[in-house]
């Protein structure tokens, strides 16, 4: 739970508005709503969502990383995505839906309801795909597929972590690249001019399709 | 013969009969043609359309590309309109490349239809033309219009009309065609295998994250789209795409141009319990999207898991997260699960396409584009601990392994010691 402590450490250090796209690199704002898209249903997303959304940003420092945040409501329910370069965690307001305040059999169900509701369907299929633990309460967390490796998977849905953190429901996604093992430098994000698809190639001598020249 | 009416240009023979009768050019069918192009409804977009495109291709008020297979004879259906005296009139066009045609013909009042086969065939070449032919014929007899025209899309074969890909980048539709016919133009040549290497050119490295570049509705780097699929890349070239965008990509022109040859995405990548990693383990993306390296290794208390590094690195040292800007601009090591490569196969032979590396023509090969198969334990600021190097694919020792030469001081010592 390190990104959940950086997002802690984040929160205290504070985090700007962010107005318009102007806050953001090119490439990172490009990358944000790329995973939008693949992460969450339709209409469901940060970048589609009907209703106003507010974000915020929080430049790396030498304690945390770089942190984008997203805060709007869809479906009756306050959404808070605090996406760093390799995860987002959304988290669903207490005021908008208190698992905790429901009998315990109508947790794990109103959990897949969620999820369902909120990412792309391939994620949650039938909506039971987490292996829920016998109780839900406060500090429990749970996945869809605890033994995998998060650096390791060979795509984001192979994976996703739920829990309950402060009363509130919150979602954990891995933003995996699946060519790559492991997560890229999540303090150097929102740095100009950053590409992490720009990797040092050994280039094999160039050969031609068409018939070879006979040496003279 | 030039046009019917108005006057004789200068320096003409005067004296010359004009014109006693017309005959008028009402529609022109390409019967030799593929009939498969679609979507000429939608000219200005990617996307693939069900609807045929319209004949006949030509009348005085539109035109309608074609495609037809090179080397091939062209055949037109023509509607005339004739206001002559009855009799017999040679008809005959001059088209593009020496294309000639020419047949005498019963004329008749009224309208009727002919048939004519050029006497030669198209040049064996890909090429789009404007099939502009210049009509003239016997007697005094004029043909209105003199000149008509038709953009020609010249291919290898029929492009395909009903697609089968899932985004149906391989429908043909004429912008794809015209688009797929300028590229293969390039190869000059019509070995598919030069085609796709010409095609390949273009895109010398995968895209592997988004680009600002490139409007969000195309879904760069992936091109899942309903917008045309893969086709949108065409326009954003220096943004280049995934692999499998632009597997899709090469299978759709191939389609346009009705080449053979069978592209695939491969994921390749190599396992340390197998053959101690010097196997190339390959898979078909299409059909398994998850394949790659994924394996982990508990050790007492630690947990290794295994990595294709793209860089020199010395076991026991830590390294930043992978491909990490350095200080002197240098890009750390990346540790990756597999390298994906286009393959493409005809007749017989096989080549593979791996991102920024050239064409290579075995899969072991591939594993080379990576300096080596190693065990690494993930730290917690995402940076890596190298455990063990399990091979090598490369000869180039890590940096640490050998002394740091500096080229003009080792020069200006062999110079001191007097050798060569």
């Amino acid at each position: 739970m390190k990104w959940l402590d950086d997002i802690e450490t984040a929160q205290s250090e504070g985090f700007d508005d962010l107005e318009g796209r102007e806050g953001l690199p090119g490439q990172a704002l490009a990358e944000s709503r790329h995973w939008a898209r693949t992460l969450f249903a339709q209409g469901k997303g940060p970048y589609d969502a009907a209703r106003p959304v507010r974000r915020k940003v929080h430049h790396a420092t030498k304690a945390a990383p770089d942190l984008l945040r997203h805060e709007y409501d869809v479906d009756d329910l306050r959404l808070s995505i605090v996406e760093g370069r390799s995860f987002a965690l959304v988290a669903v307001s207490r005021e908008s839906l208190d698992v905790l305040a429901l009998p315990e059999d109508e947790r794990a169900p109103a959990i897949s309801r969620v999820a369902k509701a909120l990412f792309h369907p391939v994620c949650v299929a039938g909506g039971v795909c987490f292996r829920f633990p016998e109780r839900i309460e406060e500090g429990t967390f749970f996945s869809t597929n605890p033994d995998l490796d998060p650096r390791l998977l060979g795509a984001w849905q192979d994976r996703l972590d739920a829990g309950i953190r402060d009363g509130e429901l919150v979602f954990l996604a891995y933003k995996r690249l699946p060519w790559m093992a492991g997560f890229a430098d999540p303090f150097a994000w929102l740095r100009e001019g950053e590409r992490i698809d720009r990797k040092p190639r050994f280039r094999f001598p160039f050969r031609r399709s068409g018939p070879k020249r006979k040496p003279r | 013969m030039g046009e019917p009416s108005g006057a004789p240009p200068r320096g003409e023979d005067t004296s010359a009969p004009t014109p006693e009768s017309t005959i008028r050019i009402e529609s022109i069918r390409v019967d030799s043609d593929h009939g498969t192009l679609r979507g000429c409804d939608e000219p200005s977009g990617w996307r693939f359309s069900d609807r045929a495109c319209p004949e006949p291709e030509w009348t005085p008020a539109s035109r309608v590309p074609v495609s037809h297979t090179l080397g091939e004879k062209v055949r037109l259906e023509l509607t005339l309109d004739a206001a002559a005296a009855p009799g017999p009139v040679t008809l005959t066009g001059e088209g593009p490349g020496g294309i000639q045609f020419r047949q005498t013909i019963p004329i008749s009042p009224g309208t009727s239809s002919i048939t004519l086969v050029s006497e030669n065939p198209l040049a064996r070449k890909i090429d789009d033309l404007s099939f502009d032919v210049r009509w003239s014929a016997s007697e005094s007899v004029s043909i209105a219009p003199a000149v008509t025209s038709l953009p020609m899309l010249v291919t290898l074969g029929p492009p395909r009309s009903t697609p089968i890909a899932p985004y149906k980048e391989d429908g043909a539709t004429p912008r794809r065609v015209a688009k797929a016919v300028e590229w293969a133009k390039r190869a000059n040549s019509l070995d598919p295998h030069a085609i796709v290497e010409c095609f390949l050119r273009r895109f010398p490295y995968y895209a592997l994250l988004p680009s600002p570049d490139v409007p969000a509705e195309y879904d760069h780097p992936r091109y899942f789209n309903d917008v045309g699929g893969a086709w949108p890349m065409v326009d954003y070239v220096a943004a280049s795409g995934e692999c499998q965008a632009i597997v899709r990509l090469v299978r759709g022109m191939l389609a346009q141009i009705g080449a053979p040859g069978e592209a695939r995405m491969l994921v390749v990548w190599a396992d340390p319990d197998q053959g101690g990693g010097e196997k190339p383990l390959v898979a078909d993306w299409e059909k398994d999207p998850r394949a790659g390296l994924s394996k982990t290794m508990q050790v007492g208390e630690k947990r290794f898991a295994a990595a294709l590094v793209d860089g020199p690195v010395v076991e026991g040292k830590t390294y930043p997260p992978s491909h990490t800007r350095l200080p002197d601009g240098k890009v750390s090591p990346g540790l990756n699960r597999y390298e994906a490569c286009l393959e493409f196969s005809h007749g017989g032979m096989t080549r593979y396409y791996c991102g920024g590396v050239g064409v290579l023509s075995s899969r072991h090969d591939i594993l080379k584009v990576f300096w080596g198969l190693v065990w690494v334990e993930f730290l917690p600021d995402e940076g890596f601990r190298v455990e063990k190097v399990v091979r090598r694919y490369r000869g180039e020792a890590p940096p640490e392994d050998r002394p740091q030469r500096h080229p003009i001081r080792s020069f200006l010592r062999r110079f001191a010691r007097g050798l060569p």
